[in-house]
Parts: structure tokens; sequence; C-alpha cells
């Protein structure tokens, strides 16, 4: 199984904000990603989709390098940020994480007090002065969607806030360092539907101002924000292109067994 | 209810009751004849040379001091151990978690060694080898370092408590979740940074509740100070880490064993138990609120 994937992105001149190319990814030996290439357009919206165990996430968290942090993971390939390899030599994993920011399946804010949830990448990349922190903490909340419902409370515990609201802070903490890609790891999987349309709401806000690549296991919800879909089985990627084309009339059987319900 | 069940229930009752007499007994004993000696004058003066009279207040002096110097020396390498244990060492390239299994297998050794070995121990490294050697480095003529004190026992009590703190600062720090190292790693944090600002503040109450514990084990050992700086007799308060001390533990076996009269020591004898036991019980106390506070985060 090595023919290459359907690609049915327009082929335009405009270099992605991302470009993926062979990128594999092994746990101790065992490949659980093989030769995926496919772009991130600049400010649009990707939705890696497919079955459970089938690497999608294995592929967002190659693009930030948290692979680095699991001994026994090995990634191959390039992960091309503005044309230059995130995974070259020279280049600091914790540089390419600022550029890169990452929103998790859970909600995971730190048991601290809101604002210090926000402030913490701005903190640990070396801002100390206060005026600076509290405008861009205000900025990063109110980007999230978040500012109204917390502005009185920025001293209380991050931990009483509901989950939807966790997971909006969390997306403001990775907004607050001002990211240029946002990768979004099921960010609704742990949600209740109200919260979900709040968090899709966001990200369709942002779409235009920050590239955004988001992992999903709801094909509804790749139809409702998805600039670009790619799919994504056993390891591999399947089909790529402009979210329309691969959700209504994909091309591979194997798309069309997963978004015609006969697969998951 | 079946024969088993009432044999149970039999066997249960008199299992309580002989725990609930030993216990009984044994505050009973030291209440009745520790109580009417104490007061506050017991706290505040030195005993006198008979062991009948005076007060306690150089061994609870003493006692303070080897317990403060062992913390201080004791739990950062406990608590850096700990650390590297739980977030390094299985990072650490190909050698990092096989030299993990090596710790971690010699610090299981060393929480099985009898305390009298630590005193043995003690006694042969920092008092001969490590003391006689910096005399020998400064040229003191008498011994000056080779002799027991409140430093040597100090280190020795450290070494005794290091598994405590280890132990319970590894697990303390294994059982915070990784969400929050990624989320920390995830905006650019670097590890140094995720550990200082993250791991560490949500394990501090689980590696507190070794500390504590390893300051309870530390503060009621004897063996481990026998030889290398507890004194029978010394009604002065030590003025220097190399003096010897007196210390409550080292105190209760002098006053039973080496009183000229060992009936008329007996009221003193279980004052001093008492104060022990108080102690140690507070002690324990705070290290059960602590572990209930860190269970509480987790």
């Amino acid at each position: 199984m090595t023919e290459t994937a359907v690609e049915r992105a327009p082929r335009t001149e405009v270099e992605p904000k991302l470009r993926i190319e062979k990128l594999g990814v092994a746990y101790a030996g065992r490949v659980a990603v093989r030769d995926v290439s496919f772009g991130l357009p600049t400010n649009t919206v990707t939705a890696l989709i497919g079955p459970s165990g089938c690497g999608k996430s294995t592929v967002l968290r190659a693009l930030d390098r948290m692979h680095d942090e699991v001994p026994e993971a090995e990634v191959t390939g390039r992960v091309l940020l503005d044309g230059e390899d995130v995974y070259a030599p020279h280049v600091d994993p914790i540089e390419v994480r600022r550029r890169i920011g990452m929103v998790f399946q859970k909600p995971n804010p730190f048991p601290k007090s809101i604002f210090d949830n926000v402030a913490f990448g701005l903190r640990v990349g070396g801002l100390r002065n206060r005026t600076e922190l509290a405008a861009r903490v205000e900025e990063a909340l109110r980007h999230a969607a978040l500012w109204d419902e917390v502005s009185d409370r920025l001293g209380k515990s991050a931990l009483g806030l509901s989950g939807g609201q966790q997971q909006r802070l969390c997306i403001a903490r990775a907004l607050a360092v001002r990211p240029e890609v946002l990768l979004l790891d099921e960010p609704t999987s742990a949600l209740d539907p109200i919260a979900t349309e709040a968090i899709e709401a966001l990200i369709d806000r942002l779409r235009g101002e920050i590239t955004m690549a988001m992992v999903t296991h709801s094909l509804a919800q790749a139809r409702r924000v998805a600039d670009h879909v790619a799919f994504f089985y056993l390891g591999e990627l399947v089909e790529h292109g402009e979210a329309r084309e691969v959700l209504e009339h994909p091309q591979d059987e194997r798309t069309a067994a997963y978004v015609g319900g006969r697969v998951g | 209810m079946s024969r088993g069940d009432r044999w149970l229930a039999w066997g249960s009752g008199l299992a309580l009751a002989i725990v609930l007499f030993a216990t009984s007994a044994l505050f009973g004993v030291t209440l009745f004849e520790g109580v009417p000696r104490l007061d506050l004058a017991f706290f505040v003066e030195a005993p006198d040379a008979s062991m009948v009279g005076g007060g306690i207040a150089p061994a609870l002096v003493g006692t303070a001091l080897v317990t403060l110097l062992m913390t201080v020396a004791g739990v950062p390498v406990g608590v850096a151990t700990g650390i590297w244990l739980a977030e390094y060492a299985p990072r650490a390239g190909r050698f990092g978690p096989r030299l993990a299994v090596l710790v971690r297998a010699a610090v299981a050794n060393l929480a099985g060694v009898p305390s009298i070995v630590f005193g043995l121990f003690g006694l042969g490294f920092f008092v001969l080898f490590v003391g006689r050697g910096l005399d020998h480095a400064l040229a003191e003529g008498a011994p000056v370092w080779g002799r027991p004190g409140l430093l040597w026992a100090s280190l020795t009590l450290a070494v005794l408590t290091l598994p405590v703190v280890i132990v319970t600062t590894e697990e303390a720090i294994r059982a915070v979740p990784d969400s929050l190292r990624e989320a920390a790693l995830g905006v650019g944090a670097t590890r140094l940074d995720t550990v200082f600002r993250v791991v560490l503040p949500r394990a501090a109450p689980g590696i507190w509740t070794g500390v504590v514990l390893a300051i309870g084990r530390g503060a009621g050992e004897v063996a481990p100070i026998l030889f290398t700086g507890a004194a029978n007799y010394l009604p002065e308060l030590p003025n220097d880490p190399r003096d010897m001390f007196m210390h409550l533990g080292y105190h209760v076996y002098a006053l039973s064993t080496q009183s000229p009269d060992v009936d008329a020591s007996r009221p003193t004898l279980f004052a001093t138990v008492l104060v022990l036991l108080a102690l140690a019980f507070l002690l324990n106390l705070v290290a059960s609120v602590l572990r209930s506070r860190a269970r509480r985060m987790a």
C-alpha cells in the first residue's frame, strides 16, 4: 500500500504555510504513520479525518515536535514551516512550539489562576512587564471569545470553569504567544454540543488570521469548519483536497467508504 | 450467621481487643508515670548528673538541631534524585533508563538496611574517613573533625532518610498527569520550566508528605547517632556543628540503662518517652494531613 495519496488541492504556486513531506513516525520500531505529504494553506482550516488509530493525532503531534518528548518515537521526513524544516539540526523545538501552538483533546488547564494560565507561555518566553502581560492576556482571551465571561475573575482558579470554558482557555493560552499555526487535536470530543458550537464558532472566527489543522472524528464537524480535508487510513494519507470535494465526491474507495458511513 | 462468619467475628473481636489493650497499656503506663513529672522546668532545664532531677532541654535542642541539619542535608539530594528518576531518566538516551533501574535498586536496598548498620557506616565513613581525613589535611593536632559530633550524626541520618524522600518524590511526580506537561511544552516551555513551574507545584503536597515522614523517621532513630555524635550526658548545648549533643531517643536509652538509680529515674524516663511520643504523633499527623491534601489534588 504505497500508492501515492489522491492529491486534489488546487495546484497553485502559493507555498503553503506548513508543508509536510514524506512524514513517517514509528514508536519503538513499529510504524504508526508512513509517507505522508500534504500542505496546510495559509490561514485556512484543514481537518484530519479517519477512523481511530489511523495516525491523525500522530501526524498532528509531529508538526510541533511533540514526539521529541517520547523517547521511543522516531520521526522521518520533513515539516516545512515557511519553507524551513522544523526538524533541521539547528532548529530548537522550543522555538517551533512557539510558532506552532497546540490544543489537546481534553481541556488541560494548569491548576493556576485564569490569568496565570494564559500568561504561562508569555512568562516562560521571558515577558516580565506587568502591563504588557495584562494586555496580551486580555488580547488572547478576547481572541478566544472568553474575555466577557472571565474578565471579572482572572485571579480565580481555572479549574472552576466549565469544560467548554476550559477548552477556550486552553485555546487562549495557545494564542497568547501569537503562534502562526494552531493544531487542534479533537478539541471538542470531551465537550457537550453547546460548548462544541462555541469552539467551532471560534475556529471560524480565527480563519483568515491563523493557519489551523484539526483532528476530528466527526464528519459533520469537518463539513462545518474545514476548508480542506485530509483522510487517513491505517497510517497513510489516502486523500487530500478541498473539503467539499473530498467529502462529497471522494475519489478513493476507502475515503468513499468512510464518508459514506460504511467504515468508521 | 454461618459458623465461618461467627469465627471470623470472634477472631476480629479478639484481634481488636489485643490492639486496643496494647495501645492503651503503652499510653496508660506512659501517661500515668510521666505526666506528674511534666512541668515548665522539665522543658527548659538541663538534667542533673544523677539523671533524676532537672529537665530535658539539651535533648530537645539536640534533637531539633540534628533533625534540622539532617533535613537541610538530605532532602535536597532526595528530591533532586526523585525528580531525575521520574522526569529526566526516561528521556536520557539509552543509558538513562538503565541507570534509573540501578538507582532504584540501590534506594530499595538502602531502605532495607538496619539502622544500626547506618550507625556503623556513619562512624566508619563520616567520622573516621572524612573527619580524620580532614584533620590530616588541615594538620590538626588533636582530632577536631575526626570525632563524633552533630554534623556527622546529621549526615548519617540524612543517608538513612534518603529512600523515603526519593521514593515519595518520584511517586508524587509520576502522579502529575502528562496532559499538564504537554500543555506547558506546547506553548514553548523548556523541560526545566515545565518541571519547576508546572510539575513540582502540582507534586508539592506529595513531596512534603515524604519530607515530613523522613523527618519523623529521622527524629526518632537512635542507632545511627549512637556512634556518630549523641552524648550520654552533656548539659551544655552544642555551639559548633562538631560538638556532641544530647538527643531525646538516646536520653530514653541512657535513663533506662545508665542511670545510677533506675527506680528514682522512672518518672523522668516516662516523661521523656511521653515527649518523644508526642513529637512522633505530631509529625505523623502533619504527614497524614499533607497526604490527604495531595490525594484531593490528584
